[in-house]
Parts: structure tokens; sequence; C-alpha cells
């Protein structure tokens, strides 16, 4: 009789455990997805051919130097100030 | 077995909560993660920027609407977004604060501090939104997207100018969990 009981609380026990894990393993797992939802933004990535990223403004910048390059150094330097808003 | 025909039921039981415990987990992954919108507003920005830097260069030449009797064509100022197919109108429910802003500096090669010529369209409010300093905290992330672009043009007579455009789209209550 006491041996039975003994064996149901071992049992009892496993499942406990088990239950616990689960729910850890779950919460980890919402944990997880509520973190990747908060970097749902999407960035800008053109490529042109399977080629590097293409800079649009930037082919601009460079038909113009193509009709007046002075001063190339100056825009150049002007150019890379652009502000990062992020 | 009578005391087996208890535990089965007890079994049974159990794996019904365990059944509903791991499809209310699946239920709160999926609603957690689909729960929060895409944020596509610096994508929206970047375009927006994109478009008025076509309407104002292209081939690296401004466009000759920009000029009028040797000097800048003030009459852009009002008329740049009607001559660039801009439309800002949005969905119902966000038509009482417009959602856009932007802003266009042209300076001469010979004075990069002052602008000669600029104009801005949308609603002014956002700009002051761009100059926060945006941490990785969920109350800057409701601030407006800004997007920042600089490029070098050609006007009348081969001079030099060189074009800052800010692009600013608002629109957070659509694209930030509130």
């Amino acid at each position: 009789m006491l041996s039975n009981r003994k064996a149901q609380v071992g049992e009892t026990i496993t499942w406990i455990i088990a239950t616990i894990v689960l729910i850890v393993i779950l919460m980890v797992f919402i944990f997880i997805s509520s973190t990747l939802a908060k970097t749902k933004s999407l960035k800008v990535n053109i490529k042109i051919d399977s080629q590097d990223s293409f800079d649009w403004i930037g082919s601009k910048t460079q038909m113009a130097y193509s009709i007046n390059s002075a001063n190339k150094n100056r825009i150049d330097g002007w150019i890379f100030q652009s502000e990062d808003y992020g | 077995m009578r005391n087996k025909k208890g535990t089965d039921k007890i079994l049974a039981i159990y794996w019904f909560v365990v059944l509903t415990i791991v499809a209310g987990g699946i239920f709160a992954m999926v609603y957690v993660f689909y729960g929060n919108p895409y944020d596509v507003r610096g994508v929206e920005s970047e375009v927006l920027a994109e478009r008025i830097a076509d309407c104002i260069s292209r081939q690296g030449t401004i466009n000759s609407d920009f000029f009028a009797g040797g000097d800048f064509n003030q009459d852009i100022k009002n008329t740049f977004s009607e001559r660039c197919n801009f439309n800002f109108n949005v969905e119902e429910g966000y038509r009482e604060t417009m959602q856009y802003f932007y802003r266009v500096e042209i300076y001469s090669i010979d004075n990069l501090a002052t602008p000669v010529f600029n104009f801005y369209d949308g609603n002014i409010n956002w700009e002051s939104e761009c100059y926060i300093k945006k941490d990785n905290n969920k109350e800057y992330a409701r601030l407006a997207k800004c997007t920042e672009k600089r490029f070098y043009a050609v006007g009348e007579g081969n001079k030099q100018y060189l074009i800052k455009i800010l692009s600013v789209i608002g629109k957070s209550e659509k694209n930030v969990k509130q």
C-alpha cells in the first residue's frame, strides 16, 4: 500500500514538472514572438540585377559631375554631412 | 481495476488541460506577432524624398521650370506639389491632420550656409520631431520618420547648386502599436 502510494506521488511529480517545463517553453516562445514583432520595420534596399545597393540620389550627383565637375571635393564633403534621422 | 479507471479519467482531463495550454500559447504567439503593425514610414519617407529629387533634377540638370527671368521662379513655392503630382490624401480617420511634410533647400556653391531658394509643403508641425534624438524607446517610436537627401545639380548657365530635401511621414497611429 505504502509502495503504491510512493509510486503515485513520483508519477504525479513527473507530470507537474513536465507541465511547468511546457509552460516555460511556451513563455519563451511568446517572448521571442514579441521581440521579433518589435523589429517589424521595412528598410529600403534597392538592388539592380542582384548587384550592390543602387544609390538613386547619388546617380543624380554623378550625372551633374559629367556636366560640371568643379568644386568636387567641396560638394562631396557637403553631401557626406547628410543627417541620418534613423 | 476501479482505481485504473479513475487514473485514466484524471489523465484524460490532464491531456485536455495540456492541449488548451499549448493552443493558448500558439494563439498568444500569433496574436503578439501579427498584432504589431509593419512600420513602413521609413520606406515611405525615402520614396517621397526620391520622388521630390526626381521632380527637381533629371540627368544632373535642375528642371527649367525652377528658373524665370534669370532667377528662381517663385511660383514653384506654391505649385511644386501639384507639378509633381503629389497626392497627400490619406484614408478616413487621418484626414484631420496632414500626415506628410517636405522641405527643399537649394544652396549656391558659393554659400552653403544660407539657401538661395527654399520651399515646403504639408504639416510643418512634423518637422520638429526630426530633430529629437531617438532612442530605442517605445515613446520615441511614435515620432515621425524623417529622411534627408542631399545631391548636386547644375542650373542655368552650368551654375552649381546643392539641394537638400527633408521628407517627413507622420502616421504613427497606423505604423506603431499604441
